[in-house]
């Protein structure tokens, strides 16, 4: 009892963020189930609210469209978190040793971090124009035929938005990566080196796992961000050559905000939100197998 | 007495204190209209323009300019929250008819019965009506029109002795002529969604296709739309590489840097095209109507913006005297130099304003017989818009053919007729 009322006595001060929870992430989240049940596009004149049941969610798999959004979407987060991942954790190793200049590369990898997503977006779809773009110049330099331009061609219109996020964001997995081997203690590799470990040994060995907790947090907030991916697609492709870049956060960005059909967005939003969940389960179980198996 | 004049006092004080706010506040909401516009080159005038009207009348007009998608979002948010945050927006002609059969914008036809003889209503060109007027009412009154036209290098042309084509056949030949390394015949929109969609849409009207029939239900797939979009198609061989996925930014810069020799595009863009701080080709340009397939009759596609009133606006009488100003004769001239496009036929005919924009003869001779509807200013025009926009694209990246990718779009569009 005297334990209840001691937690009682603590609630008024998580109150404020419970309130915040409550109002700008449980409510809306409740309201878009609600709403995903009903036909209710904002621009009809009888602006009825029609209970459709399940009929949105079916609606979205029977949908072309979504279907290939959300195929695009998968490849996308697969492609951008993977390489992301692999090249943060190689610059994060290089950049762990002291060497002259490393303090400078480390200031210069927030540079990316610091811009607004929709002009790094502007920027690469000039760089990448076929006509007067630089990468599409080199590119043709180098012999290669870039036919209608890296964005305009089918095949390789999704790659080179690939190029565009990880370019942005593979910094930030680096940084926080660097964060984590900052953190370690010397004194674990020292007692490795003195078991005979090699180089390669101590990183696979004891560096990574450590490196665990924080590698699950980089891959999460790397994934769902880019399961968001919004800017590049809107400002270089329009989701375009055809289907070819179409991802999910757009399809849904069309359906509420342009053609305000807000029922079957909000229902595609769901389903956005439960295919994220499902890949946070995946890699929560990926990760504990990972370490249960060392 | 005396001590009613301490007890005066306070009470004026009171009175004074409570009531100037009040004062203040009621003159503060007869006073000021906000008016959100499309970031066009017009917007331009109307910032500029709004200080002048604040001066005459003391009413104060807040401009706030958005870009095409965050003013249909931002206007729609408003009309169905009911919020009224502004009072004027400007209305693209392809949204006259769901604003106004959604009942968002007050009905001006009173107002302009009322003040017919002052705002000179016959002055304005009779297809300019279009923009805001829907089915006998006008919703939106006309503030600046654009003609379809044919832009051209006539610098390069004349070099390479090509005449401005008359018809398709001339139009194609033209094309190939005039394609040299990396000198291209023409430049189209050829990215996926409105750019697209909506340059098809001039090749569709020349070779005499529509979008709707005669019921006014889709027709997407109709012999005529076919062979529109595989002219469309095969002319992209004729275009910069990367058209494909130009909007209407690069396509203009296209143009203006003198890589490619022709675009069909709105009469707005020329200001542009002759302005040597921003054309490589200024002084070596000219327009023309569109050319004509053999047995189609000659089209001249209107489109632009009006002003419209919010039906939920405190402030209709000011707004409509915001809209009187900013289109009134007196008021267009400088409208004009500032961005603006014309509306007036006494615009197109004024010696001093040709002298400035002689190409305003040949976009009077396109408003006379203009067509506002080659885009239907339906409803559901969006969401047609939107399917011709990824069915065009898959015709012009060759992942289907123009057959399919119109049969496809006539499906989809005949399910937002319920058929």
């Amino acid at each position: 009892m005297a334990r209840l009322i001691r937690r009682l006595g603590l609630l008024p001060w998580a109150a404020p963020a419970l309130l915040f929870m409550l109002f700008f992430a449980l409510y809306p989240i409740a309201y878009s189930v609600h709403i995903s049940f009903f036909r209710y596009n904002l621009t009809d004149p009888t602006q009825a609210k029609v209970f459709v049941g399940l009929a949105n969610y079916l609606q979205a798999f029977s949908d072309h469209t979504f279907r290939v959004a959300a195929l695009n979407s998968v490849l996308f987060v697969v492609l951008a978190v993977g390489i992301q991942t692999v090249l943060g954790l190689a610059i994060a190793v290089m950049l762990n040793r002291d060497r002259p200049g490393t303090a400078l590369i480390r200031t210069m990898l927030l540079a990316p971090l610091t811009l607004t997503p929709i002009v790094v977006a502007l920027v690469w779809r000039a760089l990448y124009n076929a006509d007067y773009g630089v990468v599409s110049y080199y590119l043709k330099q180098l012999g290669l035929n870039v036919g209608r331009g890296p964005v305009g061609e089918p095949s390789t219109a999704l790659f080179a938005l690939v190029v565009v996020d990880v370019w942005q964001w593979t910094p930030l997995v680096a940084l926080m990566l660097l964060a984590g081997l900052r953190s370690q203690s010397a004194d674990l590799f020292e007692a490795a080196q003195m078991d005979g470990a090699s180089g390669w040994q101590q990183f696979w060995h004891v560096a990574l796992p450590l490196l665990r907790p924080i590698l699950i947090v980089a891959l999460l907030i790397r994934t769902m961000d880019v399961f968001k991916l919004f800017d590049s697609v809107f400002a270089v492709t329009g989701g375009g050559p055809g289907y070819s870049t179409e991802v999910m956060n757009h399809y849904i960005f069309k359906t509420g905000l342009t053609f305000f059909d807000m029922g079957y967005a909000a229902a595609m939003s769901n389903l956005l939100l439960v295919l994220i969940g499902l890949f946070t389960a995946a890699y929560f179980r990926a990760i504990g197998q990972l370490g249960t198996a060392r | 007495m005396m001590w009613h004049r301490p007890a005066i006092r306070i009470l004026l004080a009171v009175l004074t204190i409570v009531l100037l706010p009040l004062a203040s506040s009621v003159a503060q909401t007869r006073a000021t209209i906000n008016l959100v516009t499309m970031s066009d080159r017009f917007s331009g005038a109307l910032t500029r323009m709004a200080p002048d009207f604040e001066r005459q009348t003391g009413i104060k007009v807040n401009v706030t300019v958005q870009s095409y998608g965050e003013l249909y979002t931002r206007a729609i948010a408003d009309f169905v929250g009911r919020t009224a945050a502004a009072d004027l927006y400007t209305v693209d002609i392809v949204w006259t008819g769901e604003w106004a059969e959604n009942n968002y914008l007050a009905d001006l036809t009173p107002m302009i019965q009322r003040d017919r003889a002052a705002i000179a209503y016959d002055d304005i060109f009779p297809s300019v009506w279009k923009l805001g007027g829907w089915q006998g009412k006008q919703f939106a009154f006309p503030l600046a029109a654009y003609a379809g036209v044919l832009s051209y290098n006539k610098k390069v042309l004349t070099e390479m002795n090509v005449k401005p084509p008359r018809t398709v056949t001339e139009f194609a030949t033209a094309i190939q002529k005039l394609t040299r390394d990396t000198r291209y015949g023409i430049v189209m929109n050829g990215a996926r969604g409105a750019p697209c969609a909506q340059d098809w849409m001039y090749h569709m009207l020349i070779h005499g296709g529509a979008l709707l029939d005669k019921e006014g239900l889709p027709s997407l797939n109709t012999t005529l739309n076919v062979r529109a979009l595989t002219f469309f198609a095969d002319m992209f061989k004729y275009a910069p590489p990367g058209a494909t996925s130009y909007a209407w930014g690069d396509r203009e810069l296209a143009f203006r840097s003198g890589v490619a020799m022709m675009q069909i595009g709105w009469s707005t863009g020329v200001r542009a095209h002759r302005d040597p701080t921003m054309s490589r080709v200024a002084g070596m340009t000219d327009i023309t109507t569109l050319p004509v397939a053999p047995g189609a009759q000659t089209r001249y596609p209107l489109g632009g913006w009006s002003i419209g009133i919010n039906r939920d606006s405190p402030n209709r009488q000011a707004a409509w005297e915001f809209i009187k100003w900013i289109t009134a004769q007196r008021q267009r001239p400088e409208f004009l130099r500032l961005g603006g496009e014309p509306i007036r036929r006494s615009e197109t005919s004024d010696p001093a304003v040709l002298n400035e924009f002689p190409w305003f003869a040949m976009v009077a001779k396109s408003f006379e017989h203009a067509d506002g509807d080659f885009r239907p200013r339906i409803r559901q025009y969006p969401r047609i818009q939107d399917i011709l926009g990824l069915e065009v694209n898959l015709a012009i990246t060759g992942q289907k053919s123009p057959k399919a990718a119109l049969d496809e779009a006539q499906a989809k569009a005949m399910q937002l007729f319920g058929r």
